[in-house]
């Protein structure tokens, strides 16, 4: 917090900020329109495609006896690993007090709950037979990661809801006391009703902090814990490339590096839309660069193990494994992510230059396609080689090539995240103003 | 033209050639017909020729079977252990066929040593009772080789001596039941995918008994196992199911709280952890909630 200042400074500071922040949830631009636009059509392809799918069952995806996990599965641990990020930002960086992270904690948490949102879905996309779902928990097994898996996304998916939740009560209340004439009333209603009847005495004050405390301590290990368990799906079984003992920490450090490519992302177009450069600074590019590069390190150091220790070991199965990595069928999807999305990524955010806005969404765009590309090398070349020395299957069980169909439904899916993503940034505003006008000295509990 | 024609056509033609080939005659010189055995007629021998004769002749003339006359039908290689063959065939005359070969017999003169083929005609000759061994086969001093008929022998597991008992029923020439001694016997256990040998080529005592020892089967499980006994000529053999060991239960590991089990077996420190953290979690997120309430509660009226 700066230096006291007087009461009439401090009336128009935060007169600023909560218009500068406020505008976009007032105004809808013709931009926004024709992104929604784009995305509904995406979605509405992708239902038609879905249709196909119910209709004639998994037949039309590529998947068969072997490859049994495709690119559904693959975008889930995609959509899994990116949540994560809102656990990164808000729990680790945020509890630590860093201050730069204020304006950037209530993106990370929008992608982390849209993202999470459609990491459930698409596991029902997965299902050949929706209309079961149920069963799954029917007849659930407590030994069996796969329910621990649901037990897990449900609880983060509500953690992150209430995260979210939480720290936006004081600014509904200020949108609630400030927007009435400004929007039309069904909207101003649902602030109304969502602020909770927030006014900020310090009694709320104290019990807003303490819950939201109480949930960033709680989000650390149910976070660990749902991408640990992801892993474990896999980990779980003797298969060449799964069997792994470094499958967890594998797989969270790489989540956080997908979930810091998807947080530059939309940093850098939500303040070029929303004319944001002062509250999402260049300085909030360069202090994510460097966080991405910490944890782009950490998930390099894992790659190393995962992949050095069984390659120099080279036993039976591991060793057709990792021919098919490397020099065989996949290795240019393999060294095209490992390359275009690590080592490129980590190398160039080492330099200050590169830690601007632009490249630095550059870099992120990079990063996240390549962890939904890792996510499928980590998933189908190990399905490809059988467990079981099966002989004389068809052809079509030794390869995996993902059919139209299937491309469309993950597509649609994918949009839909980014849609949800889109309307939240669009209802809410993007960064806190209560916290960032407290940053700048206004005394919030007064200014309302 | 026509398929049937064809098929007429081919297959006078390869009747031809097979009658052509059964027409020739086996090359065999004098001096192989007059040759006799260089190696002696012992069972080390006989069983080292058992190897050659698996090794190189079994996949076309299969076991030797003791047998009046040659059961199989040419092209089909000949059952060795029919006594019409072994007697038509002197010592040498074996060599010279196995030497020379003749149409479907090929000639094993250059793949086996003269050793080797006596040695492949000494275990010919076990099929074959009524041989008098010659030349270096010659015996020493008389083995004494049962000369009756074996009727049938039976399996019976001695459980106080543990061991197995196979009893040979058997006449002598004159007819009249007798032991037989001296005679190879082979032991089998039946398990899902075959035979496993239990004991190979044990000769029977004076009182036609062939003692095995346990060798520590797992029987089913009502406590049978199923035998088969032969003698090592495989030309009497019986197949039986008898009382082995105790019957047992077999107790699933699915039955028990397991990780690999169902729901309701779930192991208690699994259910235990599981239901505590989420229990915990969740009580912390609705405790969440009721602040929202609270803070509700201290709304502006
Ligand atoms: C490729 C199959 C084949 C193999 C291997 C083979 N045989 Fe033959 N054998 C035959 C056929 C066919 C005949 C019948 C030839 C005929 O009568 O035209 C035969 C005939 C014989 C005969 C003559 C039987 C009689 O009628 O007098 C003897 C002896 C013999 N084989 C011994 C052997 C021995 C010993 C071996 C192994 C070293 C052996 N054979 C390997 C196919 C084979």
């Amino acid at each position: 917090m700066s230096e006291i200042k007087s009461q009439e400074e401090q009336k128009v500071i935060f007169e600023k900020i909560r218009k500068d922040i406020l505008r976009p949830v007032m105004s809808i631009s013709y931009g926004y329109k024709l992104w929604v636009g784009i995305l509904l059509t995406i979605i509405a392809v992708a239902v038609w495609a879905y249709y196909y799918q119910l209709r004639d069952g998994l037949m039309v995806t590529a998947m068969r006896d072997y490859v049994s996990w495709g690119m559904y599965i693959a975008t889930f641990v995609f959509f899994v690993a990116t949540a994560l990020v809102g656990m990164l930002i808000s729990a680790v960086v945020g509890l630590l007090g860093k201050k730069w992270i204020i304006p950037i904690s209530r993106i990370a948490e929008m992608i982390a709950l849209a993202f999470v949102m459609m990491a459930g879905i698409i596991i029902v996309v997965d299902m050949g037979r929706p209309d079961r779902l149920l069963n799954v928990f029917i007849h659930g097994r407590f030994q069996s990661p796969i329910f621990w898996d649901i037990t897990v996304v449900t609880t983060y998916v509500t953690i992150s809801m209430l995260l979210l939740f939480l720290p936006l009560l004081p600014d509904l209340g200020i949108m609630r006391n400030h927007l009435k004439k400004d929007i039309p009333a069904w909207q101003w209603n649902i602030y109304n009703i969502l602020s909770l009847g927030w006014v900020g005495t310090p009694n709320q004050y104290k019990i807003l902090h303490r819950t939201i405390r109480v949930l960033l301590v709680l989000i650390i290990p149910v976070a660990l814990a749902i991408h640990t368990v992801t892993s474990w799906l896999s980990a779980a079984t003797l298969r060449a490339g799964w069997d792994s003992t470094i499958f967890g920490p594998y797989y969270v450090s790489g989540a956080f590096v997908a979930g810091s490519g998807a947080v530059l992302i939309a940093m850098y177009f939500i303040r070029k839309a929303y004319k944001l450069e002062e509250y999402i600074t260049d300085e909030s590019f360069n202090m994510m660069g460097k966080l991405l590069v910490l944890v782009s390190l950490v998930y390099l150091y894992f790659n190393l193990n995962e992949f050095l220790v069984p390659g120099y070991k080279m036993k039976t199965a591991d060793a057709v494994h990792l021919h098919t990595l490397f020099v065989g069928k996949y290795a240019f999807m393999f060294w095209a992510t490992q390359i275009g999305g690590l080592f490129l990524p980590i190398f160039l955010s080492l330099f200050r230059k590169m830690r601007k806005p632009f490249p630095m969404m550059l870099i992120g765009i990079a990063v996240v396609l390549g962890a939904w590309f890792k996510r499928f090398i980590i998933i189908i070349p190990t399905l490809i080689h059988a467990h079981l020395p099966i002989q004389n299957v068809p052809q079509e069980f030794h390869e995996y090539n993902p059919t139209g169909i299937e491309i469309t439904i993950t597509i649609g899916v994918i949009a839909i995240s980014v849609l949800i993503f889109t309307i939240l940034v669009k209802l809410f505003p993007v960064i806190p103003i209560w916290e960032t006008a407290h940053e700048k000295g206004v005394d919030i509990e007064k200014n309302l | 033209m026509h398929t049937i024609y064809k098929l007429v056509i081919y297959s006078s033609i390869s009747l031809l050639w097979v009658g052509s080939v059964q027409a020739q005659n086996w090359t065999i010189s004098e001096e192989e017909r007059a040759m006799k055995m260089t190696v002696e007629y012992t069972e080390a021998i006989q069983t080292e020729g058992k190897a050659i004769f698996e090794k190189s002749c079994k996949m076309c003339h299969g076991d030797l079977i003791v047998s009046p006359v040659n059961d199989r039908v040419l092209p089909i290689a000949p059952n060795l252990g029919a006594t019409s063959i072994q007697s038509a065939n002197s010592d040498g005359e074996f060599y010279g066929k196995i030497s020379n070969g003749k149409g479907g017999m090929p000639p094993f003169k250059a793949a086996l040593s003269p050793d080797d083929l006596w040695k492949v005609i000494a275990y010919l000759r076990t099929s074959y009772a009524a041989y008098v061994p010659q030349g270096a086969a010659a015996p020493s001093e008389a083995v004494a080789i049962f000369e009756g008929t074996i009727k049938s022998l039976t399996t019976t597991f001695d459980t106080a001596a543990k061991q197995f008992v196979v009893q040979l029923n058997a006449v002598d020439l004159a007819g009249n039941p007798t032991y037989a001694m001296n005679v190879k016997v082979d032991l089998l256990f039946k398990t899902s995918f075959g035979y496993l040998p239990v004991a190979k080529g044990v000769k029977s005592n004076s009182k036609g008994q062939v003692l095995i020892a346990d060798p520590n089967i797992q029987p089913d499980s009502t406590g049978h196992i199923i035998v088969k006994a032969q003698t090592a000529d495989l030309a009497v053999s019986e197949e039986k199911v008898i009382a082995y060991g105790s019957p047992w239960v077999w107790d699933s590991p699915l039955n028990h709280r397991s990780l690999w089990g169902t729901s309701a077996n779930t192991p208690i420190w699994l259910l235990a952890t599981y239901l505590s953290v989420v229990l915990g979690v969740w009580i912390t997120i609705f405790w969440a909630i009721l602040q929202l309430f609270r803070i509700w509660m201290l709304r502006e009226r």
